[in-house]
């Protein structure tokens, strides 16, 4: 990725790095595998989110709530019998900037095209 | 799985093509892990597909009915009883409802010319009972298999 010309901060200088396309809050590690997980399915629950991504309770609290408050993730809690139940699922904003990280990083990689 | 993509960022914390390869290795490989687990429905029409199949079977081949009593409980429970396990599914596809719906219409509605042209003259005729069950149980069947490539 050798064709960037905005070091310089310059505009309408030529191609624009796709770096500018990845998206911060999905440059987290966890962050983005957790919205990986959640981009094929309609609605997965949080145990099958933790399990899946492999991380702790804690972590999956604290990384959702985040990407909850930017609007990518949906949170609904409901009980199956008596047992209660939290169920993560990606919003069309989410769905959206997880394809235009997906794209950033195909493009980085070099399999865009 | 996700510790690849959080320790191969290069330099200067740019992503490098490595790293970019990496976290959509592991994006891919979690999204498949998450769709593997809500791939629950095969199972479903499985396991329905051959439950109807011997439901046609024993009504159509046992005249007996202590037994199309037991075989019509025995269905009341497999239904209740997947109702419950699917409450349990922790993972959903899109779409998996509208996907599944034309195969049991289509098990049912084999279900129900088998019996509109079996009862009668060919009750308990095994000839008949047996190729029509299974041909009730094919449309819940083919669903099963086409919902594990969901």
């Amino acid at each position: 990725m050798t064709d960037e010309r905005d070091g310089d901060g310059g505009e309408g200088a030529g191609p624009i790095h796709p770096r500018r396309d990845l998206d911060d809050l999905l440059t987290h590690a966890v962050r983005f595998s957790i919205v990986a997980a959640l981009a094929g399915v309609e609605k997965a629950e949080f145990a099958a989110v933790r399990d899946t991504v492999e991380i702790s309770d804690a972590t999956l609290s604290k990384q959702a709530a985040l990407l909850e408050k930017a609007g990518y993730v949906r949170v609904e809690k409901g009980r199956v019998g008596r047992r209660p139940r939290t169920w993560l699922s990606l919003s069309d904003e989410g769905t959206a900037t997880y394809a235009r990280h997906v794209a950033a990083l195909r493009a980085i990689a070099g399999l865009a095209g | 799985m996700w510790q690849v993509y959080a320790t191969v960022v290069g330099v200067n914390n740019e992503l490098t093509p490595e790293a970019a390869r990496n976290a959509l290795v592991s994006a891919a490989a979690v999204s498949e892990k998450m769709r593997a687990r809500a791939r629950w429905a095969s199972t479903k029409l499985a396991i329905f597909g051959i439950g109807i199949g011997l439901v046609a079977a024993t009504v159509g081949l046992v005249e007996s009915k202590a037994v199309g009593a037991a075989v019509f409980a025995g269905w009341i429970a497999l239904v209740v009883g997947m109702t419950i396990w699917e409450r349990g599914r922790l993972a959903h596809l899109a779409g998996t409802r509208q996907r599944i719906n034309p195969y049991w219409i289509g098990s049912f509605a084999c279900y129900g010319v088998a019996l509109a042209v079996g009862t009668g003259e060919l009750s308990g005729v095994p000839m008949y009972w047996i190729p029509a069950s299974v041909i009730v149980a094919l449309p819940m069947l083919i669903g099963a298999l086409r919902e594990r490539r969901a």
